[in-house]
């Protein structure tokens, strides 16, 4: 019991960087192909032409005509677009929900990304040579030793990732700071050594 | 270093569900028009929770609230637009002109019928669609028919006000124009149905009914781990699926048990919007015991006994908004968003990818990517260390008990 309490003892408290509202403004707006692609996607002008005027334009354009992004409509959209981005790049990472993102939120973000990226990209791979074999029986049994190897190393890593693999990073890693927590400090903060014990089990 | 995560340290991945199916008992959220704040809207956005949004309760409200294509029924719409081009959902492929009297006057039951869908397996009748953003013939008609357009106003309730903090007298927001510029309208005649599927927008959809009353079902697209999972989730898929991630607990018996198992049942009436988000699977019927009754009541109201099957034509509008982008719905379910139509198909979830790294462009995503590699974990945090030096101006930090 001794030994375990001595164990709670070694709490720590974490230094972490924080990425607020206004920071992740100021990203928002230096992009403008990342956190703006739907802008391209959007199925009408931003700059608030009508459809038969958007042709004119276009037509213009090709000849050397000025597109119309200050107009004040397009303006508006653009604030429009810059204040949605925020709460919604936000609401992705902020798990905790204390309208900031720390370093760890946004490790879990990126790790979560690539492993379920890679994963499905595999998937799609998979699905290929599923196709394949379906459809070229023959040239599939000719070529199944190179066909598999391409896809073995991808997938031995995603495996080893999916049954426990990913191990989350020291503060060194996200050059975050750890100090060591004093029995004041502990006291002030109200922790239940007890409490946090049996969270342990 | 574990101790950051000490109640994951024996996490060994997602338990397999297997939760007793009840039926669809959950309760749909409903808001009255003149009470859906700004944050209220952004906030069901950005989580994705399906609502709808009723009639304004105050008078004032009220007495300006105004549908799209008032007063006008389907033989209104066929009359005055004989040329547009419709879709036949009989087969999601036929075409039928607008001015073709047979689609508002003759019900014309599916091909099939479905003991899953709320009709538990009745006679169905099949409706059609026209895509106004991309099956009218000629700009003026499009135009004619953008200014029957009406939009809601929670699309209308932006900051009005530019980067110098000016206001702009232009109504026009990003969502008001997508609204403008994607509506659809869809047609059915009582026994209407729509069988269960999920569409391949990236945006949220909202349904506005215009006349008549749609019962609806809804479902969370099922979760999806491998390509075993995958099924055709497009028109009526669904109801051959089984389910072999969920074990039955709510049977002794081996049998395995359908994927349709809607989570919503519920009414969405004339001048009532419902918001729903990418993904979604759902199916629609227009119950003729709700819609006989209402036809019933206009015809009372209109001292006017004859009936035609005009009466019972339902109308509902189908259009997107872009913002806010529902990121948490996204980022919850991102696992089954790709191995979905939607992912593979749709590329939807790349969107958001931006979100992940701050990304300046589209080569910066795709360098951040960084799996597989052995050396992938500590490629994952020299992103994230890069991430905050870049982004977070002022350095500053959080301290927190763990």
């Amino acid at each position: 019991m001794n030994q375990k309490m001595e164990k709670t003892s070694r709490i720590m408290k974490k230094s972490c960087y924080l990425i607020d509202k206004n920071e992740i403004e100021k990203a928002v707006r230096e992009s403008k192909d990342g956190f703006f692609r739907d802008e391209k996607q959007f199925g009408w002008p931003i700059d608030g032409e009508d459809e038969i005027q958007a042709a004119k334009n276009k037509q213009k354009k090709k000849s050397g005509g000025k597109s119309n992004k200050k107009s004040p409509l397009a303006k508006k959209m653009r604030f429009e677009l810059i204040n949605s981005r925020v709460k919604e790049v936000l609401a992705y990472h902020d798990s905790d929900g204390n309208g900031k993102i720390d370093a760890m939120e946004l490790w879990r973000s990126v790790a979560q990304a690539n492993v379920l990226f890679a994963w499905s990209k595999n998937l799609e791979r998979i699905n290929d040579l599923r196709e394949f074999k379906r459809n070229n029986p023959s040239q599939f049994s000719k070529n199944k030793k190179n066909l598999l190897k391409k896809y073995e190393s991808d997938m031995e890593i995603y495996e080893q990732i999916k049954h426990g693999g990913i191990f989350p990073p020291t503060p060194d890693d996200l050059g975050v700071k750890l100090e060591e927590i004093t029995e004041e400090e502990e006291e002030l903060a109200g922790l239940d050594k007890n409490e946090l014990y049996k969270n342990e089990l | 270093m574990k101790e950051w995560f000490s109640p994951l340290r024996r996490f060994q991945g997602e338990p397999r569900t297997d939760e007793k199916y009840t039926g669809p008992t959950a309760y749909i959220p409903r808001l009255p028009a003149d009470e859906l704040s700004k944050s209220i809207f952004e906030g069901l956005s950005l989580t994705g929770q399906p609502f709808v949004i009723e009639k304004p309760i105050s008078e004032k409200a009220l007495s300006s609230f105004a549908l799209p294509f008032a007063n006008l029924t389907c033989e209104h719409i066929a009359k005055k637009w004989p040329s547009g081009d419709m879709r036949d959902e009989y087969d999601h492929n036929s075409r039928m002109k607008v001015g073709n009297k047979k689609w508002h006057k003759d019900f014309r039951p599916t091909q099939r019928r479905h003991k899953l869908h709320v009709s538990e397996g009745a006679e169905v009748g099949a409706g059609f669609v026209w895509h106004v953003k991309d099956e009218v013939p000629d700009p003026v008609m499009k135009e004619e028919l953008k200014q029957q357009w009406t939009v809601p106003d929670v699309l209308k309730n932006l900051d009005g006000i530019n980067e110098k903090k000016t206001i702009i007298s232009q109504q026009k927001t990003i969502n008001s124009e997508e609204s403008l510029n994607s509506f659809e309208l869809w047609f059915a005649l009582e026994k209407g149905a729509v069988f269960a599927h999920a569409d391949s927008y990236c945006e949220p959809t909202i349904s506005w009914q215009l006349k008549g009353t749609k019962t609806w079902r809804l479902m969370m697209y099922p979760k999806s781990e491998t390509l075993e999972h995958r099924f055709n989730s497009f028109d009526e898929g669904i109801y051959g699926a089984i389910d072999d991630i969920a074990e039955a607990s709510d049977t002794n018996t081996s049998e395995k048990r359908p994927l349709w198992r809607p989570e919503y049942e519920f009414d969405v009436s004339e001048g009532e919007l419902f918001v729903f988000f990418p993904n979604y699977m759902h199916e629609t019927w227009i119950n003729p015991a709700k819609n006989s009754e209402q036809n019933g009541q206009q015809k009372n109201r209109n001292n006017n006994p004859s009936t035609s099957a005009d009466d019972t034509c339902t109308i509902a509008a189908t259009f997107q908004y872009q913002l806010p982008v529902p990121s948490a719905y996204y980022r919850a379910f991102l696992p089954r968003m790709l191995n979905s139509a939607l992912g593979f198909e749709e590329k939807c979830p790349n969107r958001v990818l931006s979100y992940v790294f701050f990304a300046l462009n589209q080569k910066e995503v795709n360098k951040e990517l960084q799996f597989p590699t052995v050396k992938a974990q500590s490629k994952w945090s020299t992103a994230v260390r890069k991430t905050l030096h870049r982004v977070d101006k002022d350095n500053n930090y959080l301290t927190r008990f763990f």
